[in-house]
């Protein structure tokens, strides 16, 4: 990261951007649930991240209302209700806050897979959305 | 001289009266946060408070969706709508969607099926395709810009 970006970063307030040190334990905290499921997994896979936020279920896939960009601002499918992008790197108020995130898993998976996402495959998806730069 | 003030506070009386009848009243966070996400936090003087009492009860069956959110999110929010609900003497039924109410049905009545399915629209429930403001609350209909 540029140096100057580094300097921004630390002017930003802490509440309203994810801080390296939530989103590590956000995703530490998926890593241990899903080994507690899959002992001996190694890490998340962000290839299969992707995977799973593109797959379509019937009609719909995340990126319905996400596109398939996690950088650009979706669109809600039914409402037309503008969504701020997913990406850390282009909205840096992502993952401040792991209720926040915790709730938009279980309502859209719910929605899109029509049950919950399993600990790997929210820390797959994860692995996947801070690796966009 | 001393005249023109009061002529010009008589000639903006008609807009004023506007505002002065629904002061736009921007939505309380927890309500923007909770409910206005997948759609604009639908102001709460839009439907009689047994219609928000009945939507906030069955939240796990929203259009479709499950939006519950926790026990005490949806007493304080429920308690929120009511308070600022319409007046239930004007409302004969209480519909789950505005758009089923007669005061919504009037101020739409000219707008043609085919306007509303442009792209841009898509539907009805999409205030803010038309009402830049809507998520404000504020339906000012000189603000109006109906795309195509």
């Amino acid at each position: 990261m540029k140096r100057y970006r580094l300097a921004l970063l630390a002017l930003l307030p802490a509440a309203a951007s994810a801080q390296p040190g939530v989103t590590t334990a956000l995703l530490d905290s998926y890593l241990s649930a899903a080994r507690a499921e899959t002992p001996g997994l190694k890490a998340f896979s962000p290839q299969r991240g992707q995977e799973l936020f593109l797959a379509r279920h019937g009609e719909m896939s995340c990126a319905s209302c996400h596109t398939d960009n996690p950088k650009a601002t979706g669109k809600h499918v039914k409402t037309a209700k503008v969504i701020e992008p997913l990406a850390p790197a282009a909205n840096p108020e992502r993952l401040s806050d792991p209720a926040k995130v915790e709730k938009w898993f279980k309502r859209n998976c719910n929605d899109v897979l029509q049950r919950a996402c399993t600990p790997r495959e929210k820390g797959d998806f994860l692995a996947w959305l801070v690796s966009i730069r | 001289m001393y005249l023109l003030p009061f002529l010009a506070l008589f000639l903006a009386g008609g807009s004023l009266a506007d505002e002065r009848r629904h002061l736009p009243i921007p939505p309380a966070k927890e309500y923007q946060q909770e409910c206005g996400a997948c759609h604009i936090p639908y102001p709460a003087r839009m439907l009689p408070p047994e219609s928000w009492r009945k939507l906030m009860r069955e939240l796990d069956q929203h259009f479709a969706t499950d939006a519950t959110i926790s026990a005490r999110e949806t007493r304080e929010i429920t308690d929120y709508l009511v308070k600022r609900a319409a007046d239930p003497r004007k409302h004969g039924a209480a519909p789950l969607r505005i758009t089923e109410t007669a005061r919504f049905r009037h101020e739409h009545d000219e707008i043609g099926r085919s306007v509303i399915q442009r792209p841009a629209i898509k539907s009805l429930a999409n205030c803010q395709a038309c009402h830049p403001r809507a998520e404000q609350a504020n339906f000012d209909e000189h603000e109006i810009r109906i795309p195509r």
